[in-house]
């Protein structure tokens, strides 16, 4: 700028104006249009998902007695749930689930989408039906498994009684429980992801595979060197989404086993679930729901450091 | 109908200023157009106009109004945008008279407004059509019944005619003319291309680097570019800068020769003579001498790449056919009253030149 | 990737194997669907009789009859399926305008706290619902909300992925199409539901979907926030006569088959927009 007072001047007159025009800006809509769009999702997503969050950590340093009382108990129930042998049985639980389902739930749901994606014949049939099983409910999926899997009944045990494996007892049997709950889950899971996957695959360019074909790269060279490099970033989203889900299993282990035998399917949510609704002990059942969600922050920040902007796409 | 007063007006974004206080009369009735290279400031400064961005400082006016704190509605404007912005799911019909339904017109009156302007524009048939369905040249025209069934005061136009392809453009801009004079409204019209805007303006604007650079009839501008920018934007293809030196009243070449003019003594050092390409002729007198690089026959003429014996580009557009190959000489001559001049520091149009 | 193979490339082994590969995991897929939907049509004195040794009619019922469904009506079931679509389809309506409204104005204005609110916006949807349900409940337990309508759809009407979802369609969607209807004069309401919504059809279809089969599939929060009879939804309702002591598995079948049915047709009739928006969303 070469002409300062009429710079200055400028400034001065936009100064005086700026409160009127940020209602005639065309970017900023007044407050009401603005209150209008944005105040219910906003009030609703701070009362109903942030603010719990807030309860969970400060109820999980405190305690209530049965009257509803409460006091600050500083990290007492921490102390007691980590004395506590159950507890440990529990994370044992869940991350030994988490360890094997997420893994092998996107193994499957990308041998799913490698397999709809190249061309052929009868491909949306296939989609669908892989697709299938994840528009049932996680209820609905332990429900019906649990009437699959039934020791007596059940149509598998009936099927495999004629073969030399005879009749198990899936989740009546303390070794099967659990892997019969990553094969319900993986049931459901495979699919949704299979459909992310598939989208990542759909974004990469035919014209890197015609020129790895061209330059001789074998279809294992071009999945290795192509398609599992550009798909580091839908790897990741899924990963990240399956195992925030996988933390938090819940539904089939209230359904079907509650928890046993034994202890083997005792997730951390379905302690938590039971220290607030069976044993009323709410300060416990919190501080289970702030170790949940911290696991789950720390896989979601893992995402983050993951992923470096830039890179993949 | 009315006038636009464009008064010293600004634009920044945060410390980035893109206008540096522009000044422009549009007269009432006038086919104005902003020209320039992208990035110059001249579709800011018609949002502005039509209130989609804040004025950071100066004054807008419409008619007797300043307009600088009304909201686009009631700027009494209509915009046509380069994209068009026919909303998709509306048929033709109803993108027409999206803004009369809003102002709340009875739909007889709606009715009849688009039914007009549908036939004066020839799409009556197309009427309930989507715009998916249509040319580009249709949902061009509905873009503009858009606007004109609005019966606005001013017509803004932003690159209307980009998305066409050559022929289209041609008659599109033959249409437009046709509909100004028809309509008689203040049009105003942003574009980047030169020719649209020589063929079309009452009045060019040619805008760079945030600043009206000269503003004028299409011929002023030819025929007198009030700076080295105006001189090389307007014209195709674009005028020939020669560095020449002056001093004394004269004015010497750098390869030695004198220009033949009249210049005031006061006119000293680095000067830079402009000469178009069409104003160069085949003359054996001449007092330039040319290499041949190019020679590229159109047809109706001749366009020839050359360079100057002191090796810089030189180009020339001659009706003649010239069978010259790559590498020979040319002798070639100008009538000195189309060379410009300008100053090589300020790069203003020396103005003393002008006899 | 093209319909057309590269020349020399195609094995007739090879293809083979991915065909088998894919009948077998479409056969695990559909398999238990099948079962479970023939097993609805079994009469309830049929229905363990092959269960000890497997035959034919382990899977195919020797006589069909609809008794199983018939027999619902005399259940909470009627009950608990009109709770699941009332609250589903309120949820969805009102939903989708609030994530909508949101999303409309992350995508197109420019204001303060954008940037915080928007973080908000991303963290919500990145975390499960399950994993507040505990304190969600004491708190709603404070605001009297236990055992209401109103405990089922309003803390499930706002949704982060929903929002994001729609904000990346509003986004894309030329601005000069807000501008000209500014410039016709229509108010920012009146361009939201008269020039942005009706544009945005795909991803209104895919949001009320999500929106209805995430209530109408929901289990933990239902089950623990309207405990009482005529609140049950349908998902519960089902889980609790499985843990009756000789539950009628007739009637499992076919309540299952029901809701099956219904959350899994919204995905069949439009698949191809549902996939297509939630996937893309997904990654970005």
């Amino acid at each position: 700028m070469t002409d300062t007072s009429a710079a200055s001047s400028a400034a001065k007159s936009v100064a005086k104006a700026s409160k009127k025009r940020a209602m005639l800006d065309p970017q900023r809509p007044s407050w009401a249009t603005l209150l209008m769009f944005l105040l219910p999702a906003i009030s609703l997503l701070i009362v109903f998902r942030l603010a719990p969050i807030a309860i969970s950590i400060g109820g999980s340093f405190s305690s209530q007695s049965l009257l509803g009382e409460t006091t600050f108990h500083g990290l007492g129930n921490y102390n007691t749930l980590f004395t506590d042998e159950g507890f440990w049985n529990s994370v044992r639980v869940t991350l030994l689930f988490n360890i094997i389902i997420n893994p092998l739930q996107i193994f499957v749901a990308f041998i799913m989408a490698l397999l709809v994606f190249a061309p052929g014949r009868f491909l949306t049939f296939f989609r669908v039906s892989f697709f299938l099983p994840m528009t049932m409910s996680t209820a609905l999926v332990a429900v019906m498994w649990n009437l699959l899997f039934d020791p007596n009944l059940g149509l598998v045990n009936s099927i495999l009684a004629q073969t030399p494996l005879g009749r198990q007892g899936f989740f009546f049997d303390e070794d099967q429980a659990l892997g019969a709950m990553i094969w319900i889950s993986t049931w459901k899971g495979a699919g949704y992801y299979m459909i992310f996957l598939l989208a990542g695959l759909f974004r990469i360019s035919e014209e890197l595979y015609e020129a790895a074909h061209v330059d001789g790269a074998s279809p294992w060279q071009q999945l290795r060197l192509i398609t599992l490099p550009q798909m580091k970033r839908t790897f990741l989203f899924v990963f990240v989404a399956d195992t925030t889900v996988n933390l938090l299993f819940f539904a089939p282990v209230y359904i079907i086993t509650r928890g046993g035998p034994n202890g083997s399917t005792d997730t951390l949510m379905y302690r938590a679930y039971e220290s607030s609704f069976t044993f009323v002990d709410w300060g416990r059942a919190l501080s289970l729901s702030c170790i949940l969600l911290a696991l789950v922050v720390i896989v979601a920040a893992a995402q983050m450091l993951f992923f470096k902007p830039g890179e993949g796409e | 109908m009315a006038q636009v007063k464009i008064a010293q007006v600004r634009k920044a974004y945060g410390t980035n200023e893109v206008l540096h206080g522009v000044d422009i009369d549009i007269p009432d009735g006038s086919f104005s157009i902003l020209v320039g290279p992208s990035g110059c400031g001249k579709s800011t400064l018609l949002r502005m106009i039509a209130g989609l961005e804040v004025i950071t400082s100066g004054e807008i006016s419409i008619g007797d109004k300043v307009v600088n704190d009304l909201s686009s509605p009631k700027r009494d404007i209509a915009m046509v945008f380069q994209n068009y912005a026919l909303y998709p799911h509306l048929t033709v019909a109803q993108n027409m008279g999206f803004s009369l339904k809003v102002a709340g017109f009875p739909k007889a009156t709606i009715a009849a407004k688009v039914k007009d302007a549908a036939e004066m524009l020839g799409l009556t048939e197309y009427l309930n059509r989507r715009p998916q369905k249509l040319s580009g040249g249709q949902r061009q025209r509905v873009a503009m019944g858009r606007a004109i069934v609005r019966d606005p005061s001013v017509f803004l136009f932003d690159e209307p005619l980009s998305n066409l392809d050559a022929k289209m453009r041609g008659q599109m801009r033959t249409e437009l003319r046709a509909m100004h004079r028809r309509l008689g409204s203040t049009m105003i019209y942003v574009t980047h291309d030169q020719i649209e805007a020589m063929t079309m303006a009452d009045q060019i604007i040619v805008m760079n680097d945030g600043y009206a650079q000269q503003i004028g009839a299409p011929l002023d501008l030819y025929d007198h570019p009030a700076n080295l920018f105006v001189a090389g934007f307007i014209g195709a293809p674009a005028m020939n800068f020669l560095s020449a030196k002056a001093g004394g009243g004269q004015v010497h070449l750098a390869d030695g020769t004198d220009v033949q003019i009249q210049i005031a003594d006061d006119v000293a050092g680095d000067v830079i003579v402009g000469i178009r390409p069409e104003h160069l002729t085949l003359d054996p007198n001449g007092s330039l001498t040319i290499i041949v690089n190019e020679i590229e026959p159109t047809g109706s003429e001749t366009h020839i790449s050359a360079t100057t014996q002191q090796g810089l580009p030189i180009k020339m557009v001659t009706s003649e056919r010239v069978t010259a190959k790559s590498g020979e000489t040319l002798i070639v001559g100008y009538e000195l009253e189309k060379l410009h001049l300008f100053d090589a520091k300020s790069t203003d149009r020396i103005p003393s030149f002008e006899q | 990737m093209s319909d057309t193979l590269r020349p020399g490339t195609y094995s007739p082994v090879k293809h083979a194997g991915r065909y088998a590969l894919m009948c077998a995991l479409a056969f695990l897929a559909l398999a238990p669907l099948l079962w479970m939907f023939l097993s609805s049509l079994r009469p309830t004195q049929e229905m363990f009789s092959y269960a000890g040794s497997f035959s034919w009619h382990t899977i195919w019922p020797e006589t069909f009859t609809f008794s199983n469904y018939t027999g619902l009506l005399e259940t909470g079931f009627p009950r608990a399926i009109g709770n699941s679509l009332f609250v589903a389809g309120v949820t969805m309506v009102i939903g989708v305008l609030v994530n909508a409204a949101a999303a409309f104005a992350f995508a197109t204005f420019e204001f303060r706290f954008r940037g915080p609110l928007f973080l908000l916006v991303l963290m919500t949807a990145m975390m499960p619902f399950e994993a507040i349900v505990l304190p969600l409940y004491m708190l709603v337990n404070g605001l009297g909300m236990i055992d209401t309508y109103s405990v089922l759809i309003v803390p499930e009407l706002a949704n982060g992925f929903v929002i994001l979802m729609f904000r990346q369609f509003f986004a894309a969607i030329p601005r000069e199409l807000y501008e000209a209807g500014r410039i016709d004069g229509a108010s920012w309401l009146r361009i939201f539901f008269f020039i942005a919504l009706p544009v945005s059809w795909p991803v209104i279809l895919t949001g009320s979907i999500m929106i209805f089969i995430t209530q109408f599939e929901a289990f933990f929060w239902p089950l623990v926030a309207a405990p009482s009879a005529e609140l049950t939804v349908a998902q519960v309702e089902i889980a609790k006569n499985i843990s009756l002591e000789g539950a009628n598995w007739g009637l499992l079948f076919s309540s299952m088959s029901i809701v099956c049915v219904i959350a899994a047709l919204p995905f069949l009739v439009f698949q191809r927009f549902y996939i297509r928006n939630v996937a893309s969303s997904g990654i970005k």
